[in-house]
Parts: structure tokens; sequence; C-alpha cells
């Protein structure tokens, strides 16, 4: 049919919907003539002419319905039309909300002209009253300005089109949110883009009439529009140009100074972004009352945060007015401006004990922290009065205060250390008299946080003055009061890296002078923890590392070699001490390696040798001492090149392997040697001799895959230490041997020793853990099947996970069923010695669950080996892995904390508080059951149990939403009634803490 | 409410001369800790006095000294010290104090709060109003006043363990 004849017939119908069957076939038309869309709209015309005000409405309708899907065919001259033939008739406000539509979508086409926009504009400005238009048009007409200038602000700037004075009358009294958020964006382009110096007067009004915004989000808006968005949106568009200071200025200050509460704090914050976007001309002027508003803030007003947003405001202003202004005269109009401030501040300091001398002080540091001319005035201000009203006879509460306030202006003084370098005797002078002369801790603290902030200013102490001060934090070291030693640390900390020799010299040698050593062998001082404390900290700087660590193995010398047996507790701290400062150390510089390559392991190794063989005298070793010294074996042979580690191997396996003794300095008797309580593979030797195989271990663990075994063949050896392993007789050697297994396997893989480790699990391990009747022996092979399933499992081969199912399913076995749920706590831990990987955890947890489901209903009292299994499974793999699995998880997590194993209620509570809190929407069903599990071991017999429920318990409301965890508040509180009585004192803290958040 | 203070310009006292040991025996699962003063002392030391950023504890409003228990009668008495002796902010702290105290021990206590002797112009009224259990809690079914209460308590949490920080 003729397209003429079907919209005639649809115009003159009584219909109003445009059919489907008409709209497809006017699509169709259009498509298939190039001029189809204007031939329409010259029909469109002729209708328009004829007809009534329905006639009309269909008009736009069905140019509306059509244009929307033909947008991408669109040409330019289709839109001039379009444009044109809207533009005559926006007359009729029914029709224009449909108009709009129809400018959006070709506002959103491609090829758009300038010169059509610029219409398009002209005709919203001129044709449409917006203010009357409902929400969503009037959204779309700001959506439409701005798409505008995103394509051509250039084109309209130059036009004779009055877009800015067209876009404040489109804003003027717009109520809506998300209407605003687009405006005030237009706003802030606008400014951008276009010479606003015509307009800048309504440009301002349109805006600051929203200051400050007073809107309350609705809980359930779709948009998600907060208060703050708006608060910054509009905050950003006052700070947008310099040329609204001369109006906002004025205007700010007054909000300021009448209004409270938040839109006070909007103010500030409004003021603190604006101050540097108008410079020190325009705040000049009202820099008094700004700052007299400010002030007043932060000395009456009772929540921190506000004055919190009152100090960073001045901060902001003063930083203002020290830019801007010319060099000649740099000092005078900053000065001038904080004056007043200053003067006010210095009165208040006369009586440093009050409250508003702590608020003038805080002040006196926001000021002077925030340009270089107001730093020089506040210090010359202020310092000479503060430092004269010291007086060390005065109540330690006014010395106190004074020291704060000192410790202020020095923070202040961070970033400008110039002008207070006049004053350094003095303020050095009250902070040692205050440390030195007075018992009082509270004022020793405040001297040493003082002290502290010297310290860290740069070059500020110099020469004798950092001798002095050294001197002084030293003695505090041996202070018995734990936070006056803490806080003395921390400071050499910092002196630490400035001045490692002198720390050296001063500190050091005060420090291991309270510890015995052969020239001096004091007795054991109960301080000595202090003291190792405190060379822990301090010696970990590699300067300071070669510095101390001779004369720390002369103490660790005559700790194990004359006093070890009667103080174990001090060798293994001193050796764990040891430990821990070369690990720092050498993991930061390569010299302090070369000592622990040189010096450290040889000496220890020395020493420990003979004490293996038997031979007298020699030094005390344990099996604790055994581990620090095998960690400092392995992280030498970590870090050592591969040829130092070759070397380092083969002298190992000549004297762990082969006897032979050839290469060690010292000679020992020959009935010492032929006892070979050395070799790894001799199991008859005596009880009374330590075992030191695992520092075999710790040197083979550590080395890289490039360095050869040298020994015979591989897989025989493996074979070897796997079946010596499972026979030794000594724990330790039995772990060691297994580790080093472990090791071979993990670095050396190949085909043969993968057969070899097959035939030695088919042939020897699990048939030993099956049906042997002795349950030892079937737990130690069961220790050396772990660490090579450990050692599989973390190369990712495909036998390891088969042997990992038969450890699974052993956690079914009444007798072996608890190892082999520990089990997973070796498997899955990162071990420090040997084979530190990330191991592949995610597979198992399917498997592990599937059996745990499996045997949940068969045997319940096996259940509890495979809920330890989960449990330390879960500690042991990424949180994320866990969330995932949350829902799967709740079950068992409830059930075991519903038994009665306190070790696996334990380890599980440690698993719940890590994922449970932050998964509370995946989980909601459970969430009863759970918080009610909890409550039920708030009393439980152990404290540390009811300690960490009520811990658990207490992450729930800190991190879950109030409406999901309403229901539970009441029996939650009337439960935690009991846990308030608790005998001990440490969980009732928890108590009352958890009935707090809840 | 910052137009006006009562006390605009307090005096702040030196804090954290009392901090407990800890010693193995608080691991100790057979040995009981009763409550003790410092205990008390602990749970209200870190309340925000009303009108400024600071502690009772940091204005000497409540003292350690000034707290008894007896845990035979189950008995407990709180005097803490006004600012000023006209101080109407001292009903207020009190109700704090007894709101902080309602939430955090056990029932079976019959705790007094009283404004020490000689420190406040109209001690008996504050006392009364204070002791008087209805009147606690018709002031807190004032909601309002129950938000002021529990923007004091926020920080009671901190026990003493680090100052309100103010900046």
């Amino acid at each position: 049919m003729d397209i003429t004849q079907l919209l005639k017939d649809w115009f003159k119908s009584d219909k109003t919907e445009v059919d489907p069957s008409l709209l497809a076939y006017v699509l169709l038309y259009s498509t298939k003539n190039v001029t189809g869309l204007v031939d329409i709209l010259g029909h469109l015309v002729s209708f328009w002419k004829e007809g009534d005000p329905t006639c009309r409405t269909k008009c736009i309708e069905l140019l509306a319905q059509v244009v929307t899907p033909s947008q991408s065919a669109l040409d330019s001259s289709t839109i001039n039309a379009i444009i044109q033939f809207i533009g005559e008739r926006l007359s009729d406000p029914v029709l224009v909300p449909r108009c709009i539509d129809i400018y959006l979508v070709l506002m959103n086409t491609n090829i758009i002209s300038s010169t059509d926009v610029i219409q398009l504009c002209n005709a919203i400005f001129s044709s449409i009253k917006v203010k009357k238009l409902p929400q969503h048009s009037r959204f779309k007409i700001l959506t439409i300005l701005s798409k505008a200038l995103e394509k051509y602000a250039n084109e309209i700037q130059r036009s004779k089109l009055n877009f800015i004075g067209g876009f404040i009358n489109c804003m003027d009294s717009e109520k809506d949110p998300r209407n605003l958020l687009v405006a005030f964006e237009l706003v802030r382009t606008i400014i951008d883009r276009f010479d606003i110096s015509r307009h800048i007067e309504d440009l301002f009004e349109i805006v600051f009439c929203y200051f400050p915004i007073s809107f309350a989000a609705a809980s359930n808006d779709p948009f998600g529009i907060t208060t703050d968005d708006l608060k910054d949106s509009l905050r950003k568009c006052l700070a947008c140009t310099p040329y609204f200071a001369y109006y906002a200025t004025p205007l700010l200050i007054e909000k300021l100074m009448t209004t409270t509460g938040s839109a006070k704090k909007d103010a500030m914050e409004t003021i603190s972004l604006c101050a540097p976007a108008y410079g020190a001309h325009a705040i000049l002027p009202h820099a008094q009352d700004l700052f007299d508003a400010l002030v007043r803030e932060v000395y009456q007003c009772s929540d921190s945060s506000m004055v919190d947003v009152a100090l960073q405001t001045i901060h902001n202003v003063v930083a203002t007015l020290g830019t801007g202004i010319s060099i000649a005269n740099i000092r005078d109009p900053v000065e001038k401006a904080i004056d007043s401030l200053l003067q006010q501040c210095v009165s208040e300091l006369k009586e440093p004990e009050l409250k508003n001398a702590r608020s003038a002080a805080y002040i006196l540091r926001a000021a002077a922290s925030a340009s270089d001319p107001a730093c020089t005035s506040v210090t010359h201000t202020a310092l000479p009065i503060i430092y004269q009203q010291y007086k060390s006879t005065d109540p330690s509460i006014r010395q106190k205060a004074i020291l704060d306030i000192l410790t202020e202006l020095l923070l202040a003084n961070r970033d400008f250390q110039t002008p207070l370098l006049m004053y350094k005797q003095q303020i050095l002078q009250i902070f040692i008299l205050s440390l030195n002369e007075t018992s009082d801790t509270i004022l020793k603290q405040a001297s040493l946080g003082g002290i502290h902030e010297m310290v860290l200013m740069k070059q500020f102490l110099k020469g004798e003055e950092v001798n002095i001060v050294i001197n002084h934090l030293t003695r505090q070291l041996m202070s018995t009061e734990k936070q006056l030693r803490y806080q003395a640390l921390t400071t050499l900390g910092v002196v630490a890296k400035l001045y490692p020799t002198i720390l050296g010299q001063l500190t050091f040698p005060v420090l291991l002078d309270e510890l015995p050593c052969a020239e001096k062998p004091i007795d054991l001082p109960d301080s000595y923890r202090d003291v190792l404390d405190a060379i822990g900290v301090l010696a970990t700087h590699p300067a300071v590392f070669n510095i101390v660590i001779h004369p720390l193995l002369n103490k660790l010398d005559y700790a194990c070699g004359t006093i070890g047996q009667q103080n174990i507790t001090y060798v293994h701290d001193i050796a764990s001490t040891l430990l821990h400062i070369y690990k720092t150390a050498s993991a930061k510089d390569g010299e302090a390696l070369v000592v622990g390559q040189k010096v450290l392991l040889p000496s220890i190794l020395l020493k420990c040798i003979p004490a293996a063989i038997g031979v007298p005298d020699s030094w005390y070793l344990d099996n604790k001492l055994i581990e620090v010294f095998a960690m400092i074996a392995a992280i030498t042979t970590r870090l050592s090149t591969p040829s130092d580690q070759q070397l380092s191997i083969n002298d190992a396996i000549k004297l762990f392997v082969d006897n032979d003794f050839s290469n060690v300095p010292s000679s020992f008797e020959q009935q010492y040697i032929e006892n070979n309580a050395l070799g790894i593979f001799e199991l008859n030797k005596t009880n009374a001799c330590i075992d030191i195989t695992l520092l075999f271990t710790a040197i083979i663990g550590n080395c890289c895959k490039e360095v050869k075994l040298c020994v015979a063949s591989v897989p025989a050896f493996l074979e070897k230490l796997i079946q010596t392993a499972t026979k030794a007789s000594c724990d330790t050697r039995r772990l060691a041997l297994s580790k080093i297994a472990a090791s071979i396997i993990n670095k050396w893989a190949n085909d043969d020793i993968v057969n070899c480790v097959q035939t030695v699990s088919n042939d020897c391990l699990l048939p030993t853990i099956e049906n042997v009747g002795d349950i030892n022996i079937r737990r130690s092979t069961f220790v050396t099947l772990v660490w090579i399933v450990k050692s599989l499992i973390i190369k990712g081969h495909r036998y390891g996970f088969e042997l990992l199912d038969s450890i699974i399913k052993l956690c079914g076995s009444p007798d072996l069923g608890k190892d082999a749920a520990e089990s997973f706590i070796t498997l899955l831990h990162q071990d420090d010695l040997i084979l530190s990987k990330p191991s592949h955890a995610t597979v198992s947890v399917k498997k592990l669950m599937q059996c745990s489901e499996s045997v949940n209903i068969l045997q319940p009292e096996l259940q509890v080996n495979y809920l330890l299994a989960l449990s330390h499974l879960l500690q042991n793999i990424p949180a994320q892995v866990a969330t995932n699995e949350i829902s799967r998880l709740m079950l068992p997590i409830i059930v075991a904390l519903s038994s009665r194993d306190k070790n696996l209620i334990l380890s599980m509570l440690t698993v719940a508080q890590g994922i449970v809190p932050d998964a509370q929407e995946t989980v909601v069903q459970h969430l009863g059951s759970f918080i009610h599990a909890l409550l039920r071991l708030t009393r439980f017999q152990s404290a540390n149990v009811r300690m960490m429920a009520l811990d658990c318990l207490c992450s729930l409301p800190v991190k879950g939403k109030p409406e999901t965890l309403s229901p539970f508040k009441p029996s939650v509180i009337k439960e935690l009634s009991t846990a308030l009585d608790d005998k001990k004192r440490i969980v009732r803290k928890n108590a009352v803490d958890c009935r707090e958040k809840w | 409410m910052s137009q006006n203070l009562i006390n605009a310009n307090p005096t702040i006292y030196n804090t954290k001369t009392f901090v407990r040991k800890e010693t193995e025996a608080e691991f100790d699962d057979d040995i009981e800790d009763s409550i003790d003063s410092q205990e008390i002392f602990d749970l209200i030391r870190s309340i925000s006095d009303p009108e400024h950023p600071l502690t009772l504890e940091q204005l000497n409003v409540t003292q350690f000294e000034h707290i008894e228990v007896d845990n035979q009668i189950n008995k407990i008495l709180i005097e803490f010290t006004p600012t000023i002796p006209h101080c109407s902010m001292a009903t207020l702290i009190g109700l704090c104090i007894r709101v902080r105290l309602l939430r955090s021990l056990p029932d079976r206590f019959k705790v007094d709060i009283r404004v020490r002797k000689g420190t406040h112009q109209s001690e008996g009224a504050v006392n009364k109003q204070l002791n008087d259990k209805e009147r606690v809690a018709a002031a807190l079914e004032n909601n309002h006043l129950l938000e002021v209460v529990n923007q004091c308590l926020a920080t009671a949490s901190l026990r003493g363990a680090q100052q309100v920080p103010s900046n």
C-alpha cells in the first residue's frame, strides 16, 4: 500500500497508538529510500497543518518512534530537517517531552553538525520552559547540553548563541539530586571551556544558592546518590575558578559563622578546597574573620572530627596566604594575617596545663606547617614564651603540657628547620632535663616523644648533640618501664639508619656489657631479654650488624659452651636473636651475607660438629638450637651464588655421608671420628649426642636446581634416605632425612626419581602404614610419607595427589586419623627451612569436603579428624578460596564449633573469624545456628575458647548489616550477660566489647 | 552547644598512671579474677566529656582512688568530680557512667554513682537523680539524650589505651 494512504488512514482513525505494523512499514520505507524520512516529514507537515491537537500529538509520537530505531541511519540533511521541523513546533507544552526525546536521539548521533547543535540549543533556550517539565525531561535537557559542550564547545562559544545564559535558565530552581549532579558537572565544563567573565555573578548565584546542601538521601534511592556526592560536586564547582572568590569568600565566612553541625563542617571543607583556588589576594581581606571563626571551632567544639577539619582549614588558608604574593614583601601579609591568631594562641599558652593551651598548640602546628614564612613567624613568637615557662621544679602536669606543646611545634617544623635551629640548645636541654630529673613515667614519655621528633628532623642535631641524645636514649633502654624502653628503642632504630657507627660505639658496648662472656663471667641479669630485644631491633641494619656480629658470637660461644646447660632459655634467646638480625640484615645487604659465609656459619658449624660427635667440653646443643642454626645455614645457602652452593654441598656430603673430616680445620681424636655419629645413614650411634642432620638438610634444601648432588646415583641415594628415615628411631633424624628426601624430589625430580618414589611408596611406605602392627612404626613411616607428598604437591605432580587421597582416607582410621588430620598443617603450611613455595590447595578442598560428608553419617566419632583436617586446610589456603566455598563450609564449621574437642574448636574459630564476618550475606540462613554455637562457646571450660568465641561474635556486627542481625540481637544481649560475669577478667573485657558492638 | 561552654578551658591531667600488669595468671583457667576497682576504672576512664574531645580521665573527673568495689555484698561505689562546682553537665556525665556500667557489668551488682563530696553545688539533687532507677530509665527514653550518651560512650572501649584522638 502507498505510504501516503497508510498515514492518512491512521491519522483519520481513532487510534492514538502507533501500530507495530504501521511502524514497521514506515521504517521500511524510510530505509529503502534515501530521502525516506524527509518524505515522511513532508507528510507530517501537511497533517500538522490540517489536523487538530490529537493529530499533532500523533505526528510527534510517530516521528519519535521512527527516529529512535533509525538513529544510526540518519544523515545530516535529515537531522537538519528534523531539527527544523521540531524547532517550529515547540509551542505546545504537551508535546515538548516527546520532542526532547527526539532531540536526545539526534544529539547521540555521530554526524550531527555544529550548526545543527547550535540550532538545537537555541530552540531549547528560546522555546522550552524547562522549569515546568517533569524531572526526566529536565534530566534529558541537561544531558543534551552536556553532549553539546562535549562535541562543539568551541563552535558554540564562537556562535552568537548565549549558551551560558540559556543554561542558567535551564538550571534555575532545579532540585532533583540526579539532575543537580549533571548540572554541577556542566557548570564546571562551562567554567573550564568558556569565557565566563560576563556571567560570573549569574553563574555564581545559580551555584551558591545550593550551599550548604541539606539533602537526606533516601535509603531506597535506585541511583545511590549520597549527600557527599552532591556536596563534593558543588564544592568542586565553587573551587573551579578564582573569579568566584569575590562573591564566595564573604558568603562562605558568613555561613561558617552562622551555621552549626554538618553545614558548618561543609563550610570549612569548602573553604579548605577553595582557598588555594582563590589565592591569597582574595582571602587576605577576610583573613581576620575567617581565623576567628575557625579558631573558635578548635577551642570550643566537642567533636574531634570537627576540630580536625577546622585545623586542616587553618592549614590550607595559611598555606594560601603564603603563595602568590610578591617575593619582596613575602613576610608582611602572612605575618599580618596570622598575627591576631598568634596573639590569642600566645596568651593561651601561658597556662599550658589548661585545655585551651593544647588547642592553641594544635592551631600553631596547623599554621606553622603550612608555609615557610608562617613557620618562621610562629616559631619566633611562640617558642621563647614556651621555653621560658619551663621549670623543672613545676608540677609534672605542667611540665608535660609544655613538652607536648614543644613537640607539636617540632612536628610543624619537620619540613622547615631554619627557624628552630636558633632555639635548638634550649629545646634539647628541656627535653634531656625532663628525661633525667624525674621519675614520672608520663613526663619521660613526653620527653622521648620530642626527642624522637628531633632525631627525625633532617640535619637538626649535629656532632656532640647526637652523642648526647644517643647516650640518654641508651640509658632508657635499661629502664624498668616497658613503654619507655619501647620508645627509646624506636628512636634508636631511626638513629641506627642515620648514624650506625656512633650507635655501634655508644649503645652496643652498654648493651653487650649486660650479657655474660668469658672475659666477664657475670650472673645473667633478669633484664637480659630486654637487652636481646634491643639488639634484635637495632642490629638489623646492615652497617650495625657488621659491627656487632663478632662480640655477639663471643657471647653465644660463652652461652653455649659454658653456661648453656643451666640457662637453656637464655641460650635459645641469644641464638634466636642472632638468627633474626642475620636474616633481616642479609636480606638488605650483601655485606652481611659475606659475614655470614665467612664468619657466622663456619664458627657455628665448627662448634656443632664436636658436640655432635661426642667430644667432651663442647657446646651445649638441643633441638631448638639446631633448628636455629639450620635456619642460619639455610639463609646463607639460599643467598649464595650457585658455585658457592656447589662447594658447600660437596663439603657437606663429604662430612655427613662419607665421614670425611679432612675439610674441618680442627682435629679430633680418632675415636670420635670412627664413631661416625654424623653419618646420616648410620643409625646405631649413641643416644647421648645431639643429632645435627638438620644442618645438612638446610644446606641441601636451599640449593638451586643447577647444583649437582655428587653421589653415585641420585635415585639410589633417595631410596636409601627414605628407607633410613622410616627406620630411624630418633625423631629429629627421621624428620631431617624426610625433609632431605622431599627437597631432592622437589628439586631434581625426573622420571627415574619419580619411579623410585613410586616404588618405595607402593612397596614399602603404604603397606607399612596399612599393615604393620606396631603403631609407632606406622606413625614414623607416615611422617616420611607426608613430606614426600608435600614435595610432590608443591610441584603439582599427579602422583602427589594420588598419595594425598590415601592420606585423606587415613583421616578415617581410628589410630592414625589424628596424625592424618594434623598432617595437613605440614602439607599446606609454608615451611621456612625448605620447600618454601606456595602449594596448590584448591583441588583438595572439594575432595576433603566429599570425604568429610560421606564419613559424617557412618562414623560420627571419626568426624572430628576430618573437621580438624578441614580447619587446618582452611587456615592454610588463601581466604578467597575459602570464601567462595563458604555456603558449603558453614555446616562443618557449625558442627565443629558444637563439638567438645578444644583444639578443633580453637582451630575452627580461627577459620570462622577469618571468613564468616565478611560473608554474612551469603550465609544468612546459617547465621542463627552460627551465632548460637558461638554463644554456647562463651560458656566453654577453656578461657581461650571463650575469648575467641566472643571475638568472633564481636566481629559480626562490626562487618555485618544491622537489618540482617537485628533478629538475633535480643538473644545475644541476653546470653552475653553470663559472659559479663565470667570468672576471668580478660574474658569479661571481650564480653563488654562484644556487647557494646551488638 | 559550642557557643556557651560551661567550662570552656578545663585543666588537662596526665593519664595512664594505672595500667594493670599483664601476668601469666590472666590466662590461667583455675584462678578466678574478681571484679576490682581497676577493672571498673578501665571501663569508665575513656568515656568522652560531653563538652570537649577529652576523656573523663584526662579531666580528672573519674579517678582510680574514688572507686570502691565489694564483691561480697555485690556493691560498687563510684564518686566523680565535676571540673567546676556549678557544672550542669554533672548529671549527664553521671548518666554516661551509669549507662556504661549497666551495659558492662553483671546485674548482681548494685552500683552507686555519686558526685564527690564538696565538689558540686547541687550534689544532693544530682546524686538523687543518678541513683533513682526510674529517673534514669525515663532519661534514657529520650532519644536525643540517648544519642548524646552513646556519643560519649563511643570512646569508652579504649580503656585508657590511647587518648581520644583530637588531632
